[in-house]
């Protein structure tokens, strides 16, 4: 038995705050304890055991064999080809599958078009007012939390920058800060606020309408029920020195209405005016954020991108993985582990499946070829985003698992080879 | 409206097909064979020629008339700049996003998204006409900047969202919140509608120029409109005063 | 990608800083730079005819940063018209990338088309240092062009600190640091204190002497003491400077104030053009500024021209980006980030036919055509804030035609050009040796890059061999051949190769005695931690200083 040891200034990648000041302690390859850190984080990191396998048709096969015949499979189905990039890589690794999908005239699916796409889609038609994390926690003074309260998805979040800490334009930490909460249906605000609303999701548009106009300083009419308290909270952000709304970019189980970020966003714009304000999305765990800077550094558009007409094409209509069931692709690449965000298709309808990333040997669908990596931030180094796009560097506590980003660039490598060898 | 190309469907359309790249460049002085070289993109099938599912006949005139159900093709007059197309039928999602020009008569329902924006731009039709005969989707007509979309049947949710400017007529019932975010440009409701909370009566009166557009509207494409229409009062309420509040809503009402 | 020796014979060379104007002569490449001789029967070019010059230096730029990405993500409009497919290069199995235009290009275009425009080095004029990594990585996607990053000071609040308790040096130290962290090449000044006034609710700094509120940090204060950090740090470029009041009327005093402010100091002042207004109402103030910087050899500006068309402004300036958002009605992006500066994004579209547009048009040709000194007046258009570089060509033609330029001049609107030199009549042309100081030698030499812009032996073998043509647009657009590192890029006209570029950055020494103090700091208010905040493992290393 040896003592553990310990790895500081980890990066945790379960949620979106990226907490970069976990110290991680190492046993005979586990990990068996994790400071400061909650229970998503916790259940993040587990014990740091993955699967170190590399199959054809959940056969052992090399890595040579595996990639040449991962690269055949792709090749073969060149234009009919899905990209999928789950959230658990870094960077670096997302960087290759997208080289690898440039190649292919493949489509590109990430997490983002399940979840976040709504509000993208709103901060491309209006733009945005947002800030960094650390700029609510050091200015913030008035917070809004609009049918979310982060201590279930993102635990940390209150603690290291919308709530308690002491910032430097906030020297009385929580004392210093006015919170509302406002509920819409299913999704709850924040337990303990100084003021609250109860919305009713058919009223959340009506009520958000209304405060911007008051915002900005336009007429309205005798507003009605619950509408007063909306408004009444309208006045109090605009008296608000910075005022920072708070919403959950990702799903619940609630459906909710596709303009509420849209909503969102043009009232903390129209803030601006009377005073400053900015808004935050939360943003759930691994790199899904990273996935979008990328993809929008490469392609100019930040998910739902198509190669397939031989250059980036914007389809934020159709979602990849849901065209998979219709039997559009013949090939699918899923760079790491869909399952980490629910995103497992429900039918591959015959396509050859190509898995390469953490568990990909143990796909609960079956797989023409899987190629086991390590996960990023706990096998793998590189740089993955924070929910507010500030890069990270990943320290990981583990080492020894084969690498993602090596192993896209190989197999980007066994496509160019075979390409090259088509077409002379 | 007679002469100029047809397109007649060959057989039911296999599968869903993207036409948005049809009608986008110019096309009014194409011949039967040139328009048939235009790109279709299907689901499973990809690009293929749009002579390939239509048999296409007929001289050029500045006209192209769609024969057979069009359910599936969406994107169908996307950035559509010129000419008059008529379509014999229903249409899938999108029919005429971002309209340029031109006008497209759909005889039949639109999809979803009828005269929108693309996602994620700011600005939608710009010009031209979109008349859709029988019902529309949701957000037809959303983030329109200049032009015309009438539709005869009823409109879904949120029809005109976020309209810049531009005129958008529902004669039938007008889904909840048309009209939401407009910044500026008029929407008529002949029949039912509800406006958003963030727009304000103003007045009852009868605007003369609504009477010289509906009767356009008849003579230019022989769609019926009724005398009270023409003779009647209309609610202006004005709005969205969450944005400019420089937009109306003018609501028939019987005299 | 191998690095053939090679003979570009028979060319008209135009190499100002070996003051070489127009000679026929050959030049000697071999493992990537430039020699005296080769050997008879080395590989030929041949150039007879044709104009050879050092390779492009962009000195300002926006190409790689998380504000360039924020601004790529809102134009879904501008890709979708602009599509790029992969070019066809010669190295097989290709690795050459397909990507998306418009104003702000995506990374892999970007290089291809710097390239296809005879560019081997670009610097980024603006980057959040706790977004440097992100930069280095859009970089590395990059190919074509050597490039690195300018990092931006002046509205942080640990330099702030610094600045109130009169502590120079420490800001000194504290400015060694951050460029070594970020990788970084000088030191970018924007809005100095404006941002951090629009941050905390003062709204802007109009005047160099107004002072943040509860600090007392004055503009003044803060440019002073970068300025003596970079000249003290001897960093090859001085501190690169976007004035207060950025494209307001009557900024060209504040301009001037600031120029004086810095009395006898090195310093580069970028995209002028933007500052140099008279008014209100608005007026070009333009022969003052330029006329002061004639007089003063140790300054340099670049003009930031404003080109008509289609433009995407992105700064770390957020109060103007609110005020255009709120005059346009365009689509706004504004970032704050936390402890350093900020982010805006409007995207506009410069009118021939409006008043302001044209008057901007017209301020910067003045300024390029007053200049008495090019070496200290170069080429810009602060990509994409004026327009895109890809309108470099068009910008040259009107510096080298008065027929042309004066074509266009009849065709804008003349409402506030009354005054203006412009519309009063300036006939100088530039010639092809000063239009490869302004684009080439200029800006190498103010960027202390000794390898560069020119094609003296030893230089690195970066050049450009244009066909000649009448109409100098079109000559300037597509280069016959570009040459970088050796390496043939562009053949014929086409891009064949895309080599990686190097990233150029320094590592400027300082007084160890800062890191605890600055510990405590990250502790207390960064939401990264101190040991996660430089960037590491950029592939090539820092240059060596002095």
């Amino acid at each position: 038995m040896t003592a553990s040891q310990g790895v500081e200034h980890v990066t945790c990648l379960g949620c979106g705050c990226g907490c970069d000041d976990v110290t991680v302690s190492v046993k005979d390859g586990r990990i068996v304890d994790a400071a400061p850190i909650c229970p998503v984080g916790r259940a993040w990191f587990g014990d740091g055991t993955v699967p170190a396998e590399t199959v054809r048709e959940g056969k052992p096969v090399t890595m040579e064999e595996a990639l040449n015949e991962a690269a055949a499979v792709l090749v073969e189905a060149r234009g009919r080809c899905l990209v999928y990039l789950a959230p658990d890589l870094s960077s670096e690794a997302q960087r290759e599958a997208l080289a690898v999908a440039d190649l292919l005239g493949a489509a590109v699916d990430c997490a983002t078009s399940g979840t976040a796409a709504t509000g993208l889609i709103a901060a491309q038609r209006r733009g945005r007012t947002a800030s960094t994390l650390g700029e609510i926690r050091n200015r913030g003074d008035v917070l809004l939390f609009w049918g979310v309260d982060p201590s279930d998805r993102y635990p940390r979040y209150l603690s290291r920058y919308a709530l308690e800490p002491v910032g430097t334009q906030v020297p009385k930490g929580r004392q210093g800060r006015y919170v509302i909460s406002v509920s819409t249906g299913a999704d709850r605000g924040l337990k303990e606020a100084d003021l609250s609303l109860e919305l009713a999701p058919e009223d959340e548009i009506p009520a958000l309408s209304l405060m911007r106009a008051a915002v900005a300083g336009n007429r309205v009419g005798e507003p009605p029920g619950q509408m007063g308290e909306a408004l009444a909270i309208a006045k109090r952000l605009m008296q608000a020195r910075y005022a920072v709304i708070v919403h959950d970019a990702e799903p619940s189980a609630e459906r909710r209405d596709p303009l509420r970020v849209e909503g969102l966003i043009a009232l903390t714009q129209a803030l601006n005016e009377p005073t400053r304000a900015t808004l935050s999305s939360l943003r759930a765990g691994g790199n899904r954020t990273g996935a979008e800077a990328v993809l929008t550094w490469q392609t100019g558009y930040p998910f739902a991108v198509d190669y397939s007409r031989g250059h980036p094409r914007y389809t934020p209509g159709e979602r990849g993985i849901e065209r998979l069931a219709t039997g559009a692709f013949r090939a699918v690449l899923l760079a790491g582990a869909p399952a980490f965000d629910g995103s497992q298709p429900s039918s591959f309808s015959g396509t050859s499946v190509v898995a390469v990333g953490p568990r990909a040997s143990q796909a609960s669908f079956p797989t023409r070829v899987a190629i086991d990596t390590g996960v990023a931030g706990i096998h793998e180094s590189g740089t993955a985003y924070r929910m507010d796009e500030v890069p990270l560097p990943l320290r990981p506590p583990l080492s020894g698992q084969r690498s993602a980003a090596e192993t896209l660039n190989a197999l980007a490598a066994a496509v160019r080879t075979q390409l090259g060898l088509k077409s002379r | 409206m007679t002469g100029g190309l047809v397109a007649q469907l060959k057989t039911a359309l296999p599968e869903r097909g993207d036409f948005g790249e049809v009608l986008a460049q110019p096309w009014a002085t194409l011949s039967a064979r040139e328009m048939a070289e235009r790109p279709v993109y299907l689901e499973r099938g990809g690009r293929v020629r749009l002579g390939d599912l239509f048999d296409l006949t007929g001289q050029p005139m500045g006209r192209i008339r769609f024969v057979g159900d069009l359910q599936s093709a969406d994107r169908l007059g996307a950035g559509l700049s010129e000419g008059e197309v008529t379509v014999e039928g229903n249409v899938g999602q999108e029919a005429g996003l971002a309209l340029a020009g031109g006008s497209l008569d759909i005889r039949g329902d639109a999809g979803p998204r009828a005269g929108a924006a693309p996602l994620g731009y700011k600005r939608g039709m710009t010009g031209g006409e979109l008349i859709v005969r029988g019902s529309a989707g949701p957000e037809a007509g959303a983030a329109m900047r200049r032009g015309l979309l009438v539709v005869y049947q009823n409109a879904g949710e949120r029809t005109g969202l976020g309209m810049i400017a531009g005129t958008v007529i529902v004669f039938g019932t007008a889904g909840r919140e048309t009209g939401l975010w407009s910044k500026r440009g008029s929407v008529v409701a002949l029949g039912r509608i509800t406006p958003p909370a963030t727009y304000l009566l103003a007045c009852t009166y009868q605007p003369p120029i609504l009477r010289l557009m509906l009767t356009r509207l008849s003579t230019r494409y022989g769609l019926s409109v009724q005398r009270k229409h023409l003779t009647g009062s209309y609610r202006r309420y004005s709005g969205d005063m969450a944005e400019l509040g420089k937009g109306e809503i003018l609501e028939w009402v019987a005299k | 990608m191998s690095k053939p020796t090679l003979r570009i014979t028979g060319g008209t060379v135009y190499d100002p800083a070996n003051a070489i104007d127009g000679q026929v002569r050959d030049i000697c490449i071999q493992d990537g730079r430039i020699v005296e001789t080769l050997p008879d029967g080395a590989p030929a070019l041949d150039a007879r005819g044709m104009v050879v010059m050092p390779g492009g230096v962009d000195i300002h730029s926006h190409l790689a940063s998380s504000s360039c990405n924020h601004a790529r993500r809102l134009l879904p409009e501008e890709h979708a018209i602009d599509p790029a497919p992969a070019p066809d290069l010669l190295d097989q199995p290709s690795a050459a990338r397909s990507g998306t235009g418009g104003t702000l290009p995506t990374t892999f275009t970007t290089g291809y088309r710097y390239a296809g425009l005879g560019y081997t080095t670009v610097f980024d004029a603006a980057v959040a240092p706790v977004m440097a990594r992100h930069s280095h990585a859009e970089l590395e996607d990059t190919p074509c062009v050597d490039g690195g990053i300018f990092v931006l000071m002046g509205n942080d609040e640990y330099f702030l600190r610094q600045v109130a308790a009169g502590e120079r040096n420490r800001a000194r130290d504290y400015a060694a640091w951050l460029i070594g962290s970020t990788g970084a090449y000088a030191i970018k000044i924007v809005n100095p204190g404006g941002v951090e006034a629009w941050k905390s609710g003062q709204r802007n700094l109009n005047g160099l002497d107004d002072a943040l509120a509860g600090r007392g940090v004055t503009p003044r204060a803060i440019l002073e003491t970068l300025a003596d950090a970079g000249n003290k740090l001897g960093l090859p470029h001085p501190v690169h400077i976007h004035c207060n009041n950025l494209g307001l009327p009557g900024n060209a005093a504040v301009t001037l104030a600031t120029m004086q402010a810095l009395a006898g100091r090195r310093a580069h002042f970028t995209h002028l053009q933007f500052h140099s207004y008279g008014g209100p109402p608005w007026s070009s103030g333009a022969r003052q500024l330029i006329e002061y910087v004639n007089d003063h050899r140790e300054l340099s500006v670049d003009v930031g021209q404003v080109m008509f068309g289609p433009a995407t402004t992105v700064t770390a300036d957020g109060p103007i980006e609110y005020l255009l958002h709120k005059s346009s009605g365009r689509k706004w992006v504004n970032i704050d980030i936390e402890l350093e500066t900020g982010c805006g994004i409007v995207p506009f579209m410069y009118k021939d036919k409006a008043a302001v547009s044209a008057l901007q048009w017209a301020i910067g040709l003045e300024l390029f055509l007053l200049s008495q000194d090019p070496w200290r007046v170069v080429l810009s258009t602060d990509h994409p804030n004026g327009g895109s570089f890809l309108s470099y060509p068009a910008l040259i033609q009107l510096l080298m035609d008065r027929s042309v330029r004066d074509e266009r001049l009849k065709t804008v609107n003349p409402k506030l050009l009354a005054g203006s030199p412009l519309a009063d009549g300036l006939s100088r042309e530039y010639t092809l040796n000063e239009i490869a100081i302004i684009t080439r030698a200029g800006p190498a030499r103010l960027l202390g890059l000794r390898h560069k812009g020119h094609l003296g032996v030893g230089a690195d073998a970066d050049v450009t061999v244009y066909s000649r043509d009448a109409d100098i647009a079109r000559m300037f657009a597509s280069p016959r051949y570009v040459i970088k590192g050796g390496s043939v890029l562009v053949e014929e006209g086409q891009l064949r190769r895309a080599p990686r570029g190097r990233r150029l950055r320094l590592q400027p020494g300082y007084d160890q005695a800062l890191l605890p103090d600055l510990k405590r700091y990250f502790e207390a208010y960064s939401t990264v931690s101190f040991e996660n905040y430089p960037v590491q493992g950029i592939s090539d290393a820092p240059m060596q200083l002095g």
